[in-house]
Formats: C-alpha cells, structure tokens, sequence
C-alpha cells in the first residue's frame, strides 16, 4: 500500500509538470488568452487537430455509438438503464471522495463517503441510490478541477478519440483519476475496458434526445461543444459566483452602449 | 436633514409604487410555465398545434430584439440594419424550430423555481429546475430577465451551467469570422428551410 501512495504523489506532481510547462513564456505566448480560466476567451491554437479528433468522435457516433445505444435503449428498461449508470456512478467514489478532500471541502467529502457506504450496502452494489432520497446528492469532483482550484491554467483546449472534450490540465487529471480508480479496485484490463464500454453505451443511451437536441440547435457543432464544455469548467472551478460576474461584465452588458444606433460607414458593410 | 425627510419617505413611496406595478420576476416566470405546461399537458392538442401555442407563449415572453443584440455582440455593428432584421427574424424561427420539436417528449415533468436574485441593472435572474421524477435527474434551468418598458422579458436562458447566449455567440463569432456576415445569414435561412418550420413561407425572409 505504501508502495501506491508513492507513485501516487509521484503521478501527482507528474500531472502538474504539463500545464506548468504550459505556463514557460514559449508556449504562453500562442496560448495567452487560455491562461485564465473563462468561457468568453476561446483561444483555440489546436484547433485543426481537435476539429479531425472531433469529426472522428462523431462519425464513431454516427455509425456505432448512436445505433447501439438506441438498441440498448430498446432493449433495456428504463429503470435498468438507471441501475447500470448508478452502479458505475458508485464505483467513482474514490475520485470523488480524494479530489472533495484535496479542495478542502470537507462537507461534500463526508457526504461521498456516506454516500458510499449507504449505496453499497442498502443500495444494492450501488444499483440503486437512496443516497439521493436521503439528501446526500452525488459530489462530483475530478482531478483537472483540482489542479483548476489550486490555481493550474486550463492551457489549450484538446478533443480525444472517445473521450471527447478536455484540455492540458484536464487531461493530466483525468490520468491521475483514472489512476484512483484502477487502483482502488484492482480489476483486470479486460474486464476494466468492458465495464467502461458498458458503461459509455449505458450513458449515450440516457441521453438519445440530449445529443440529437444539440446536433439540430447548432451551427458548428464543434464551437457549441467546446463553449458548452468551457462554461461548466469555469463554474465547476471558479465557481458559481465567479461564472455570474464574468457573465455580467462580457455576456449581457457588452459593449451595450456601442450598439445604441451606431452609424456605419459603407466600407464596413460585408460585401452583398 | 429634516427637509430631505418628506423628500425621501416620497422617493421611497414612488419606488414601492414602480415595484408592486410589475410582476415580480419569479411570479412571471411561474406563469409563463404555467402557460407552458397547460399546452404540453392538454390531450386534445396535436404536436403541431402544441407547437403554435408554445411558440406564441415564447413570442410574447422572450424579448428577441435584445437576444439578438447580445448572441452577435460585437458583429451587430458590422451589419446593416436590414441584416440585423434578417438575422432576428431567422434567429427566432431557429430557436422556435428546434425547440419546438422537444413537446412530444414531455413525460409529465414539473417546474419548480428555486430562488432569484438582482443583477446589475436591474435585470433579475429566476432559479429552477425541471424535476423528472425518480425516473431521471433533475435539470437545473436560470432565466435571465430584462425589464423591457414595463413588463420583463426573458435574454437568456442557462441550461446546467451553459448560457444559451454564450454558446450562440461564440458559434456565430467563429461562422462570421470565417465566412462573414453575408454567409452566417444564408447558413441561417438553409437551416431553417432544411428543419420542418410551421411559420407560413410567406413570412420567411428573403434569400
């Protein structure tokens, strides 16, 4: 066990080397604008490779993901499917429960922990969550937030094959999370690739309507999922307070004045 | 001091009078739900004349002006104002296509507002949540609201942490950036005609 803890703190400093690299002037200088964490600056320098990871997503989507998850959904009944997303939502809890104590929020930890211990047993392996009904909502939490609260910039925003939206930090987080996870229950490489297969195809499945929603709202797909995934980071990191003011001072006042019947100069006008 | 007492017990009085003329944001976002979820849940409406209702209960309670002003920013300079017309007018038959499509899956959902707090300038936010039972998790939805003469207006809905407004801008900043303000328009009108929109054809814009 000591043996763990050491590589763990190992991983630890290891997933922060990447983004403190990011933050060496080099590097900063073609990715400033993502140093802060924000949702209005959406400085995106790689964006030709996460454009092709992200059209990669979504034909795997198209022609494997979205049609198996509907048969899922045919076949399965609707409280299995929740069953099944319980179950793998109760095996998070040591991510949960590690990233809760090292932000220091002890009452969300507590509750992980009661959580865990309520739903493994009453709960059936985690099948069912009278957590919930209890008043002891799931805490979620995950490394890259960490890093984000200890004050880590996001560095370039990236898409992986699968996984889908993240950035430098988050990525290095999502490592270290998948590291406590392994780790805590010591399961065989197939059956861990297995379960998360499932336990994806489960996921799509509860959110069929979500996704095709998204797809018919938007014009670029991509922007939306990117801005999407930026504004919950930075009210997961900073906070819900931070996330108001920012959107006060960009979103709903900006450059108000300007718009007040602004005399536009020919040459401006986009040619017809 | 004594001589600005009158003075201020008047003010005070003038601005208690302002507030109980209007609704309280929270009152006009539980009635507009209420207008919502009296469509969504009466039987002997089709979809499509679900759809028509719900639309006029959003043509009369978003204010699509100012969405629009807010989802281009800065670009709502650059554009004419025939453009801007243009772009309010597909911009609201978008939303309303595509949201429109969503009153078939109401599965007896309820809303719940949840608290509201003052903005800056008066504007209002309303917290809810959609509440799906024990079948689903709840989602949690804010309203944003301007007052527009005298009564408020919705100008922004936040969907789990996600502005609707946000999102849209920085789509439209990264279209016209591309392509211009020309192309983002004629993306708009294509996407509308390839969506199934109930508005009547004569009342589509040009292009």
């Amino acid at each position: 066990m000591d043996l763990h803890r050491t590589a763990l703190v190992a991983l630890l400093s290891l997933a922060l080397l990447p983004t403190t690299l990011l933050s060496s002037p080099a590097i900063a200088a073609s990715a400033s604008a993502e140093t802060d964490e924000s949702s209005t600056t959406e400085d995106d320098p790689l964006q030709p490779f996460n454009r092709a990871m992200f059209s990669v997503n979504d034909t795997f989507d198209e022609y494997i993901l979205e049609p198996t998850a509907r048969g899922w959904d045919f076949v399965m009944p609707h409280p299995v499917q929740r069953g099944v997303g319980n179950f793998f939502d109760n095996l998070l809890f040591p991510i949960h429960f590690i990233n809760n104590m090292l932000q220091g929020e002890l009452d969300p930890a507590a509750i992980s922990l009661t959580r865990f211990a309520v739903n493994t047993t009453v709960g059936l392996a985690g099948v069912f969550d009278p957590a919930t009904a209890l008043d002891m909502p799931i805490q979620r939490a995950d490394f890259g937030q960490t890093l984000g609260r200890w004050g880590t910039p996001p560095g370039p925003y990236l898409v992986w094959p699968i996984w889908g939206s993240s950035n430098v930090r988050d990525t290095a987080g999502l490592l270290v999370d998948a590291y406590f996870g392994v780790q805590t229950f010591f399961v065989d490489l197939p059956i861990l690739i297995g379960s998360t297969a499932i336990n994806s195809l489960n996921a799509r499945s509860l959110n069929l309507e979500t996704v095709q929603g998204a797809r018919d709202a938007s014009f670029d797909l991509y922007v939306a999922a990117r801005n999407a995934y930026n504004q919950q980071r930075l009210e997961h990191i900073k906070g819900i307070e931070t996330a108001r003011a920012e959107r006060n001072a960009d979103l709903y006042f900006f450059e108000e004045d300007d718009f007040e019947d602004v005399e536009i100069p020919l040459e401006e006008k986009d040619a017809p | 001091m004594k001589a600005l007492a009158p003075l201020l017990s008047f003010a005070v009085v003038l601005s208690l009078c302002a507030t109980a003329r209007a609704e309280s944001p929270r009152d006009f976002v539980q009635e507009t739900a209420n207008e919502v979820l009296v469509v969504l849940k009466n039987p002997a409406l089709d979809s499509d004349s679900k759809v028509a209702a719900v639309e006029q209960i959003a043509y009369a309670r978003f204010d699509f002006d100012t969405i629009s002003r807010l989802v281009l920013a800065r670009n709502f300079r650059k554009m004419s104002p025939e453009q801007r017309e243009r772009f309010t007018r597909e911009f609201k038959k978008h939303l309303s296509v595509t949201y429109g499509k969503n009153v078939d899956s109401y599965a007896n959902e309820t809303i719940e507002i949840t608290g509201d707090r003052e903005e800056p300038r008066g504007d209002w936010t309303v917290q809810s949540k959609i509440v799906r039972g024990s079948a689903a998790e709840d989602i949690l939805v804010d309203y944003r609201l301007r007052r527009i003469g005298d009564d408020w207006r919705v100008i922004d809905v936040v969907v789990e942490r996600i502005s609707l407004v946000s999102n849209f801008r920085s789509q439209l900043q990264e279209i016209i950036s591309r392509d211009g303000v020309d192309a983002m328009l004629v993306m708009l009108a294509d996407k509308n005609a390839s969506g199934e929109s109930i508005i009547p054809e004569d009342e589509r814009g040009p292009s």
